[in-house]
């Protein structure tokens, strides 16, 4: 058969599996995501590949997987531009030192956890190809993770965006993406140098000409795009053509300099100009091809390269849960604690650890990105995404029991911050 | 909330900490050494005819037999077959120290036992090679074909497909 026509039987299959998972989670009280994230899954060889090895190798040839690899990135590429076009800096003030330290402790907290976790998984699951240091470092990241998308579309959800806790969280969220995004790109071009496939004083030297440029020289252009929106009063072809031809600049000249082409994406996005209706404006155009058409087949691609059968035996199983223990004891102790010296309830702190406890896309991506690199080792590529998924699944429930009673009703914004004890 | 001043303390602490702790894990684990890396794809020298192994390898006895293994430290799943097909048998197995112990995962059919790859690594980096035998694990009588598998090209990386 053509590729392209195994690529729209691939798609189409893709398609129908999501949504049809996406509702049957929702029904459930779970984001839609948790069950496109279960529909890859499903759609690889841990299910179908196992219920119907015949069909799943005609619908999946290895060689048709490159065409459905470029979709599925650059269906990422247009999520990671919406990530960093969502994050508005405005979301800090007023109590951006709370959700600095916050944020910052439910990344460092699970990062060394992650770390010394690596300590025990690197001679049992690693090879010697990898050095120590790139292992450890890629472990606490891959459990420093948050969804930001999960988490502020729980909080909408629950309408606790307008609380003090659901504004403490979305901050924290948002500096967590930041971080995260730069501790990524730095192991990143920190692997890939060692791999002699950039010199580190280019990815220096060429990093910081893109920040000056994207900083300095940027802020013309995105102020030309942000006033023809008003003129106009909608984002026309011309100008979205002109922006995803931005982005694309973007993401090549961090994908050349070393670092990943979603991090010149999302920081592109981040630069955008933050007026309320442009970027609504914006995301209306793009957001539907990339979360109901690209996403699923990322998904799905992830579903392809995960295989719970190489989680086999006591050995593998006691990995898994101690990888999701970790996961699970790093975020929550450590954003609770915080959250609570920041100032906020116990039961408020411990709703903010559950919310930075989801991992959702995020994870995934990052996992790509390690399996890519050959940081990571299929097994526990596969132990990571189930980990990813435990996490964002467990979320909803989490937060629905501990959530403080006034809360959970949706109704009663928190008493003035001046009232909390702290 | 908290005054400027005791947030960057807590800061300072609750962030220096764990920063201060991940700079020793990195310290203590430059000691450790993890599984030789095996992963990829290997050509199958038999220094003997396979003839008396068709029966256990599903497909006969090419030629051009290649082993795929899919690595994950110390635990390996493996694909035997022909070059140029996408199928073929599924192994599971062990690497301990530098011993290689890969078993079909089920008999093939007209095989008393199921085949099973046990192998040294010799050399380091690219040079690196395996050398062990194939044999009938049920069938003590029917002997054992000595090999060397060397490295052919990688692949793209993928969960290999279950059979």
């Amino acid at each position: 058969m053509p590729n392209l026509v195994i690529l729209l039987l691939q798609i189409g299959a893709i398609l129908v599996t999501a949504r049809i998972a996406g509702i049957l989670f929702r029904a459930f009280g779970q984001p839609q995501v948790v069950g496109e994230m279960i529909a890859g899954i499903a759609l690889g060889p841990s299910l179908f590949g196992w219920l119907a090895p015949h069909a799943f190798v005609s619908l999946f040839p290895a060689s048709s997987l490159g065409e459905l690899y470029v979709l599925s990135q650059i269906g990422l590429l247009l999520f990671m531009f919406l990530v960093g076009l969502e994050f508005d800096p405005e979301a800090l003030r007023g109590r951006g030192e709370a959700a600095f330290l916050t944020s910052h402790v439910s990344i460092t907290a699970p990062y060394l956890l992650g770390a010394g976790l690596a300590l025990y998984l690197y001679p049992r699951l690693s090879a010697d190809n990898v050095p120590f240091y790139q292992f450890a470092l890629f472990m606490g990241a891959s459990m420093s993770v948050t969804a930001f998308p999960v988490l502020a579309r729980i909080l909408h959800e629950r309408q606790w965006h307008q609380t003090r806790l659901g504004s403490v969280a979305i901050a924290c969220a948002a500096v967590d993406d930041v971080t995260a995004w730069c501790l990524l790109a730095y192991i990143v071009a920190l692997v890939r140098a060692s791999q002699g496939a950039h010199r580190p004083w280019v990815t220096l030297l060429g990093l910081t000409v893109y920040l000056v440029v994207m900083v300095i020289a940027g802020r013309t252009v995105l102020r030309g795009i942000l006033s023809r929106f008003t003129r106009t009063g909608r984002v026309d072809d011309d100008l979205l053509a002109v922006i995803l031809l931005l982005l694309v600049a973007s993401a090549v000249t961090t994908e050349w300099l070393g670092i990943h082409l979603l991090f010149g994406a999302f920081f592109f996005g981040a630069m955008l100009p933050k007026s309320r209706p442009f970027v609504e404006a914006l995301v209306g155009r793009i957001e539907a091809l990339a979360t109901v058409l690209l996403l699923p087949i990322f998904f799905a691609f992830t579903g392809l390269r995960t295989s719970i059968g190489l989680i086999h035996g006591s050995a593998m199983w006691v990995f898994f849960l101690l990888v999701v223990f970790v996961a699970m004891a790093g975020k929550l102790a450590g954003a609770t604690v915080a959250g609570r010296v920041s100032g906020l309830s116990w039961s408020e702190a411990s709703v903010v650890g559950a919310l930075m406890n989801t991992r959702g896309l995020m994870e995934l991506i990052l996992l790509n990105i390690g399996l890519d690199l050959g940081v990571i080792s299929p097994a526990l590529f596969s132990m990571l995404v189930l980990m990813a998924i435990v996490t964002t699944f467990m979320a909803t429930p989490l937060i629905g029991w501990i959530a403080p009673a006034g809360l959970s009703a949706g109704r009663t914004p928190l008493a003035d911050p001046a009232s909390q004890p702290g | 909330m908290l005054a400027p001043r005791r947030i960057v303390t807590h800061y300072l602490v609750m962030v220096g900490v764990p920063v201060i702790g991940i700079l020793i894990v990195l310290e203590l684990g430059r000691s450790l050494t993890a599984a030789p890396a095996i992963a990829g794809r290997w050509q199958i020298e038999p220094a003997a005819p396979l003839h008396r192994l068709a029966a256990c390898l599903s497909g006969g006895t090419p030629a051009d037999l290649v082993l795929s293994i899919s690595q994950s430290g110390q635990y390996l799943a493996g694909r035997l077959g022909r070059a140029d097909a996408s199928a073929g048998m599924a192994l599971e197995g062990t690497l301990r120290a530098r011993t290689v112990s890969l078993t079909a995962a089920a008999p093939a059919d007209g095989c008393s036992g199921p085949l099973v790859l046990s192998a040294t690594i010799v050399g380091d980096g690219a040079g690196r090679r395996l050398q062990g035998a194939l044999h009938e694990r049920a069938c003590p009588r029917c002997g054992k074909v000595p090999i060397t598998a060397r490295r052919v090209p990688a692949g793209p990386e993928l969960a290999p497909e279950e059979p």
